[in-house]
This record gives C-alpha cells, sequence and structure tokens, in this order.
C-alpha cells in the first residue's frame, strides 16, 4: 500500500470506519511510515479540535414560532384565502387591471379627436375648422350684416359653443340661425386669415366684453341689431363673409368706429327685420346705418367697379368692406344723406340697379351693399 | 443512543402522521437544536438559520403523513435542513452576500464574552473559520460528521451520495482542516 492510498483511509481509520482487511493493510503500513503517522496524528488532533466545537442551541422561543405557523388555519381564513389569493397572484392581478384601465383611457381620449374630426370631413362645408375666436372676430367688427349666418351656423357646427353663457334671447337667436341655414359655406379659398392686426384684435376684444357684459337696454340693442342685420324679405342674403384681407377689415373697422350712433327713428326706418341675427352678431350694435341692398347687373364688371370708385371718392362716401361671392363682388358702402340719390342715380347708369328696402326716412349716413355682377 | 431516538417509536411516528400537534411539539423541542445547528454552521447568520430551521420543521409537518419510517426521524430532519441550505446558498441572492471575514464575524459564539479566555477565543475563531471557509459540499460533510456525528451511511443517505463520495469529500475536509489548524496541535 503506497503513502497516498493510506492518507486516503486515515479519516476513516480514525472514525473506524474500516472494514478489518483495509484496516490490517492500513496499520502495516503505518508501522513502517513515519510520515503518514505524523500525518496521522495531525489528522487525529484536528478531529479532536473539532470536537471540542460548541453545540448551537436554537434561540428561545423557537419551538413556539414554529408551532404558530403550523396550527391548523381556521376554516374562515381558508376560505378568505380562497376567496382573495394570495399576495403573490393578487398584485399581479390588481396591476394588470390598473395597466388595463390606463391603456383605456388613453384609447378613448385619442379616439374622441379622431371621432370629431371625421365628423368634420363629414360635414359638407369643407372648410377648415375656424376657432370660435374667429367667429366674433369676424363678426363684430365687420359690418358685412347677416350673410354670414350660413357660415356662422357652419361654425357652430363644427366648434363647439362658446365658453360663455348668452341670455336665453341669444340662445334663441343663436338656434334659430343656425335652423336659417339656407346656403353652403363659401369655399376653402375664401376664408379669412386667422391672424389678427392689432386693431381687429382689439375690436375683438371689445366685442368680447360686449357679450360678456350686455348694456342695460341690451334687449332693445339686440333687438335692433337684429333688424339692422337680417336681410331684408325676399332678397337673396349675402351668404358668406368675403376673405376680407386684414388692412380690409381694419380698414371696415375704423370706418365703422366713425359712423355715428344708431337713433330710435333709424330703428323705425328699417323694413322686414328678421329675428334671426346670430346672438354674436349684437356686436354690431355700433353701425349705425340702416342697410340698403343694391344689385347692379352690368356688362363690364372690372369697368362698373372703377366707376364705383370714383363714385365713392366724388361724392364722399366711404367703402366699408369688399368682397367676393359667387362670381360678383359686393361693395359696402356708407353714403351721407345729401349724396345718397346722386349716388344711387349715378349708381343706376352704369348698368341694370335694382334696390331693395329703400328707407322711408334718409338717415345721415346710409350704409348701403352694392352687389355687382355680370 | 442518540438523543431523540426514542421519539422514533412507533406510536409516536403514529401520532405524528396523525396531525398530532403535541407529538409534533415533541419533535422540534427534541431536535430544533441539531437542526438550527446545521443550518448556522452553514449559513453564518443566526436570523437566516432560524428562518431555514423554520422552514425545515414546516415541511417536515406537510411531509409527515408520508414518511414511512426507514430512516430515523433526526437523519429525515439533517436532509431536509442540509438541502435548504444548499438551495439557499445556491441561490443568487445569497451568492451576493459576501464570504470570508464577513461570514465568520456573524457567527454566533455560544461562548463569547469578556469572560472567555483569550487562547479559547482564538481556538473558537479559527474553528469557525476554517469550516467557514470549506467549500460548501465539504463544509456539509463535516458538519454532519465531526458536529453532528452521523455515519458515513448517514450522510450518504442524508445528502443522496455515494459512500465513496462521502468518504472522499470528509477526507478532503480533514486535510484543509488539517492546514489551517495546525498551529492548535498539541
Amino acid at each position: 500500500m503506497t503513502c497516498d492510498e493510506t492518507r486516503e483511509l486515515l479519516s476513516e481509520l480514525l472514525d473506524e470506519a474500516l472494514d478489518a482487511g483495509e484496516r490490517a493493510r492500513v496499520e502495516a503500513h503505518l508501522m513502517g511510515c513515519a510520515d503518514c503517522r505524523r500525518e496521522l496524528d495531525g489528522l487525529r488532533a484536528t478531529t479532536g479540535l473539532l470536537a471540542r466545537v460548541e453545540r448551537a442551541r436554537a434561540p428561545v422561543g423557537f419551538v413556539d414560532r414554529v408551532m404558530t405557523q403550523v396550527r391548523p388555519v381556521p376554516w374562515y381564513r381558508r376560505l378568505g384565502r380562497a376567496l382573495f389569493f394570495p399576495l403573490s397572484i393578487k398584485l399581479p392581478l390588481e396591476a394588470g387591471a390598473m395597466v388595463m384601465v390606463a391603456f383605456l383611457g388613453v384609447y378613448l381620449l385619442q379616439t374622441t379627436p379622431e371621432l370629431k374630426e371625421a365628423a368634420r370631413r363629414d360635414s359638407p362645408a369643407p372648410t377648415s375648422s375656424p376657432p370660435a375666436i374667429e367667429r366674433s372676430e369676424r363678426s363684430a367688427p365687420s359690418p358685412a350684416p347677416p350673410p354670414a349666418r350660413g357660415q356662422e351656423a357652419e361654425s357652430k357646427r363644427q366648434a363647439p359653443p362658446p365658453a360663455f353663457s348668452g341670455d336665453d334671447a341669444r340662445h334663441g337667436a343663436r338656434d334659430e340661425a343656425q335652423k336659417n341655414v339656407e346656403s353652403p359655406a363659401p369655399p376653402p379659398g375664401q376664408e379669412p386669415p386667422r391672424t389678427e392686426s392689432p386693431a381687429a384684435r382689439s375690436q375683438m376684444s371689445r366685442s368680447t366684453e360686449m357679450r360678456e357684459s350686455p348694456p342695460a337696454s341690451s334687449d332693445d340693442a339686440q333687438h335692433g341689431a337684429r333688424e339692422r342685420l337680417a336681410p331684408p324679405s325676399g332678397q337673396e342674403p349675402a351668404k358668406t363673409e368675403a376673405p376680407a384681407t386684414r388692412s380690409e377689415r381694419s380698414r371696415s373697422t375704423e370706418a365703422l368706429e366713425r359712423l355715428p350712433k344708431r337713433t330710435d327713428a333709424d330703428k323705425k326706418g328699417v323694413p322686414g327685420a328678421a329675428p334671426a341675427a346670430p346672438f354674436f352678431l349684437s356686436a354690431k350694435q355700433q353701425i349705425p346705418a340702416p342697410v340698403v341692398s343694391g344689385a347692379l347687373t352690368v356688362t363690364d364688371r372690372q369697368r362698373a367697379e372703377q366707376s364705383l370708385a370714383e363714385l365713392i371718392r366724388k361724392t364722399g362716401a366711404r367703402e366699408i368692406a369688399r368682397r367676393e361671392e359667387n362670381g360678383a363682388v359686393v361693395v359696402e358702402v356708407a353714403v351721407p344723406q345729401p349724396e345718397y340719390a346722386a349716388f344711387t342715380r349715378e349708381l343706376a347708369a352704369l348698368g341694370s340697379l335694382r334696390l331693395e328696402d329703400q328707407p322711408t326716412e334718409i338717415p345721415p349716413l346710409v350704409r348701403l351693399n352694392v352687389r355687382i355682377s355680370e | 443512543m442518540r438523543e431523540g431516538d426514542a421519539a422514533d417509536a412507533p406510536q409516536f411516528l403514529e401520532r405524528l402522521r396523525a396531525g398530532d400537534a403535541r407529538a409534533f411539539e415533541a419533535l422540534v423541542t427534541t431536535h430544533q437544536h441539531r437542526v438550527f445547528g446545521v443550518a448556522l454552521r452553514m449559513l453564518g447568520n443566526a436570523a437566516e438559520a432560524e428562518e431555514i430551521a423554520q422552514e425545515a420543521f414546516l415541511r417536515a409537518h406537510r411531509s409527515l403523513p408520508e414518511f414511512r419510517g426507514d430512516s430515523r426521524l433526526s437523519t429525515w430532519l439533517y436532509a431536509i435542513v442540509s438541502r435548504l441550505c444548499l438551495n439557499r446558498l445556491a441561490s443568487s441572492d445569497r451568492k451576493a452576500v459576501a464570504h470570508g471575514e464577513e461570514i465568520l464575524l456573524r457567527i454566533a459564539d455560544p461562548r463569547g464574552g469578556p469572560e472567555a479566555g483569550a487562547e479559547r477565543g482564538e481556538l473558537e475563531s479559527a474553528l469557525h473559520r476554517a469550516i467557514a471557509e470549506l467549500s460548501e459540499e465539504r463544509r456539509v460533510v463535516v458538519i454532519l460528521r465531526d458536529l453532528e456525528g452521523l455515519s458515513y451511511e448517514e450522510i450518504a443517505s442524508v445528502l443522496s451520495l455515494e459512500l465513496g463520495t462521502v468518504r472522499s469529500r470528509l477526507h478532503r475536509a480533514h486535510m484543509d482542516l488539517k492546514d489551517k489548524l495546525e498551529r492548535f496541535h498539541p
């Protein structure tokens, strides 16, 4: 037996785990090998040291803690565990539910605007959706009276109502305005620009103030506005607002501000007033003159426009606004009372003129809408 | 006869299998120090050792109805706690814990205290250190053989190893310990 073979068995020799034959062979080798004897002595000393290691003791209360855990669980607790899953199952379930709710919320938020957008695309007028603020801006300072009815109603269909709430009369007028949509909205190319000049912006804010805090006689004034702004019965109203440029808008605003205040007598002089003026047109209370509409049919429209410009300059009238409409141009003019007769006479000389809603009593300043077409 | 062997009486085993709480409490009371000792020497942390020892008894409680009595109850409990310790040591959480000095410092010294002699304290520390520095597979064999007194055959049964493997591991472990503890030899 070699030294290595002997040393492999030394631990078992010490533990008396060898059979008789192995034990005899190991002891025979040890008798003649001092190194292996020293190895055996070292191992014996080591195991002797290990025997001195103090046995560990379980902490106090260990048995009670174990017994607490192994006691049978009452039936109601078992039922509770069965009904309400263990935490390792319940937590992922709850987390999953929360994630699902979050996804659903995001999904609804994303899909709702799309549905609105789809509804806009389905609407007959392919206009871009004007913001509510633009609507008031267009209606407030512009002297263009009722014509924007169809467009306004369209705007109402596209955009939510403004945040403020008007009185009942206003709401009634608005509803009626929606009902009275008679013509389609202007083509997209006629959409007015959205950027505003400072003058228009100030006018817009003024009109907003007027809407939010109407004057004491708001009922009368609004009624008057309806009378002024509604188209005369039997006359085709100017249905859409012209794509007024910013300068035109500013100019018309200034012209309106220069116009004198409307009197009661003026109110009476307007026949055929329709009660369907949109509520936001109440800002046109500033427009003092009654509206006279005229349809001028000419052979050369450009030439007629030039002649009209000369006529305006000659008579001291003022052009308030101008817009294109279905192949015609509608020029809004404020004519002083002394020049009104001459103005209409010379206007009639340009082509075939048909005037409607002539006031029985000529006010100091007459507002005249001239629609020039070929 | 080893402590606890009396608890292997057939009547006692029947009570255990029947779910007798008092019988089980007696089993825990009898074997608590052995089970806890193995866990403490293997893991080197008293709190972790108690957790593992409790888990060992809970598993034994659940498995008692299937216990056939082929081995002694103590051997069966050693097998459970040894497996739990080896699994814990192999777990990723446990591997993150630093070994060596840190673990040795956490080993409770049962005879510690200022009154303990310096020489005895040094020997105890050296013994704990030497055991803790053994590889896990050698450490468990040394603990079961030299500290708990199991036979080679019982160790082979507890650890599900061949008898030759147990002999070899034990011999290697003793040789390691001899080298580390040589200065304390007489």
